[in-house]
């Protein structure tokens, strides 16, 4: 049977701060995350994105600050629910010279899960992704939007009940961005996870369920989408933007 | 599980990248052909020019003696005065006679011919003074007397040759390197393009990362052990006096050293550039202090004690005394107890600066 997420799982984030030397990543951050929905984690580069991911997954210390992460409202540590956080980094992150078959292996060893249920995933994952035809075709061979999703199996091989998505549209055609959502909805809708999305492209935050405004390492607004549109009485998401960041159009993509 | 697919994955990335598979294989053999023959203080083609009158019978007879003996070569210098034909470069060598003949002063007790050498190389002169020294007193034993008589008994490598001495050197030059850098290099990749972040967001350990990276890299390094020992005996007629499970016991030591220390480097860098950069220095260090070229014997104290903590000068000790001497019990424990204190401390250091986070 596949997975789906029934538990109640949340994250918090209290006064994160972090610098890299001079350059301020994160700057007394607070945000909550609820579960079962898209996050959009949505800001121009620079803005503390991918550094927010890389600490809620403890691959960056919590140096200032605290992360709460629940379980059924029940307080626990990130290395007891290590295993259910998946992440798909913004870089190329996959091996050029291994199939896409030999990927799914890989990963499968990596989450020790076991032949059955590796079988009955990869499978559902291919078939969704539509990457059955291509099991054999080495990663450096795929095409951008392939790659991605390639990723994304990888990340979602093990039933995560939390996906951490850093940028995973990021230069990929329109077509096949808009592919990837649909494959992201039905995700959500059919395990259960919730998806925590990093992004630079302001009109995918309306495509998300809660977005969370990142500007400068700062939470500028959170909300669902629509509902902050019409709060501010803008037409879309770069205007609303803007008028919070006070920014120019050439810092954020179109 | 998690050790078993890391393993495979290297192993396929390994061998499937055609440039990999030649400087897997094809690399050592390669090297140790050059090596082997281009690495040699063995001195030879000695030009030998000579002053000497037709009836001179001793001094003719040396200049003979040392003409069959292979090491040298005859040139005419009867046209040039000798000092000149050393400095011109047409004799590396000229023997000259006293007036009158060697034979005749030989006769009145007072046998002194003169050698001129070329000294510009010191190696090179030193030979030919003992060449010409042992030549003359093989040839005109008959003309001494001595109650007192010599022989030297050369052992283990009886016909001198320098390739019995460098190749276990160049094998083991061969192993550190191959194996470090494949080593580094891999990890270097990983963190270079972004694979790493995907590796360390994966719920495991510091140790299957360590472990699944060693393990490849060693059986790697153990494969070439084999083709390098191969090419050993059919190039250079290396000898094999010692014990073979011992022989590859003592390797797996020495390669599993050479991954931990690519494993260590690999700590130290961020991309690829900087892990052949690293690599280089650090390799030439380690021959240099190995004694696989230079000997450890004539390097003065301070340096010495250095290569006595060189892994690769135990390793190169070990297998001049497995293949050549057959492999004295004592000095191959000693010597192999180093080798894994140092595994030991190299772990150690490894595993404290393995980070698995991106800090």
């Amino acid at each position: 049977m596949t997975k789906t997420h029934s538990e109640t799982f949340g994250i918090e984030v209290r006064n994160l701060s972090r610098n890299f030397g001079d350059v301020v990543a994160l700057n007394n951050c607070s945000l909550s995350f609820a579960p079962g929905i898209i996050h959009g984690i949505i800001g121009p580069e620079g803005a503390g994105k991918t550094t927010l991911l890389r600490t809620l997954l403890g691959l960056l210390d919590c140096k200032v600050g605290e992360i709460v992460y629940t379980k059924n409202d029940k307080e626990i540590k990130l290395k007891d629910i290590r295993d259910e956080i998946a992440y798909m980094p913004e870089t190329q992150s996959l091996y050029g010279d291994l199939s896409v078959e030999e990927h799914m292996i890989f990963f499968k060893e990596m989450y020790e899960m076991s032949n059955d249920e590796y079988k009955q995933r990869s499978q559902e994952l291919l078939s969704l992704t539509r990457l059955d035809k291509f099991k054999d075709r080495p990663a450096g061979r795929l095409s951008g939007g392939m790659y991605k999703k390639l990723g994304l199996i990888c990340a979602l091989l093990r039933s995560p009940t939390v996906i951490l998505l850093d940028e995973p549209t990021n230069g990929v055609d329109t077509i096949s961005r808009r592919e990837f959502w649909t494959l992201l909805y039905s995700l959500v809708q059919k395990y259960k996870i919730t998806v925590l999305m990093a992004t630079a492209y302001m009109d995918e935050a309306e495509r998300c369920t809660c977005v969370h405004l990142l500007e400068n390492g700062k939470v500028l607004i959170e909300g669902e989408p629509r509902a902050l549109i019409s709060q501010f009485g803008v037409n879309g998401f770069n205007e609303l933007f803007l008028k919070q960041a006070n920014l120019t159009t050439e810092s954020i993509h179109a | 599980m998690i050790l078993i697919g890391f393993i495979k994955k290297e192993l396929i990335q390994t061998l499937r990248d055609p440039k990999l598979g030649v400087m897997v294989l094809v690399a050592p053999v390669l090297q140790i052909l050059l090596f082997g023959f281009a690495l040699t203080n063995d001195v030879v083609n000695i030009r030998l020019g000579a002053y000497i009158a037709p009836n001179d019978v001793i001094a003719l007879d040396i200049y003979n003696a040392a003409i069959a003996s292979k090491r040298f070569l005859p040139v005419d210098v009867s046209n040039t005065a000798p000092e000149k034909a050393i400095q011109q470069g047409i004799a590396d060598a000229v023997l000259v006679a006293p007036p009158g003949g060697l034979t005749r002063a030989a006769g009145n007790c007072n046998g002194k011919m003169q050698v001129l050498v070329d000294a510009s190389n010191v190696l090179r002169a030193v030979s030919i003074d003992g060449f010409i020294q042992n030549i003359t007193q093989r040839t005109c034993h008959h003309l001494t007397a001595s109650p007192l008589k010599i022989v030297v008994r050369t052992l283990y490598n009886p016909t001198l040759e320098t390739t019995t001495f460098t190749v276990p050197g160049v094998m083991a030059m061969l192993l550190m390197t191959l194996v470090m850098i494949l080593t580094s290099t891999s990890i270097a990749k990983e963190k270079e393009s972004g694979t790493f972040e995907t590796i360390i967001a994966a719920p495991i350990k510091r140790r299957h990362i360590i472990l699944g990276k060693t393990i490849p890299f060693a059986i790697v390094g153990l494969f070439n052990v084999f083709v390098i020992l191969i090419s050993g005996r059919l190039l250079f007629h290396l000898p094999f006096k010692g014990n073979f499970l011992v022989f590859l016991l003592e390797n797996m030591l020495f390669v599993t050293c050479a991954v931990l220390v690519g494993i260590l480097m690999s700590t130290f860098v961020t991309n690829q550039q900087q892990s052949m950069l690293c690599s280089f220095i650090v390799i030439f260090v380690l021959i240099m202090l190995s004694g696989s070229f230079f000997p450890v014997e004539n390097m003065p104290g301070w340096l010495r004690i250095l290569a006595y903590i060189n892994p690769m000068a135990h390793h190169t000790f070990l297998i001049r005394n497995i293949l050549l001497k057959g492999g004295e019990p004592l000095y191959v424990t000693a010597h192999m107890f180093a080798i894994f204190a140092t595994n030991v401390l190299i772990a150690c250091l490894a595993f404290k600066r393995f980070k698995i986070t991106l800090d």
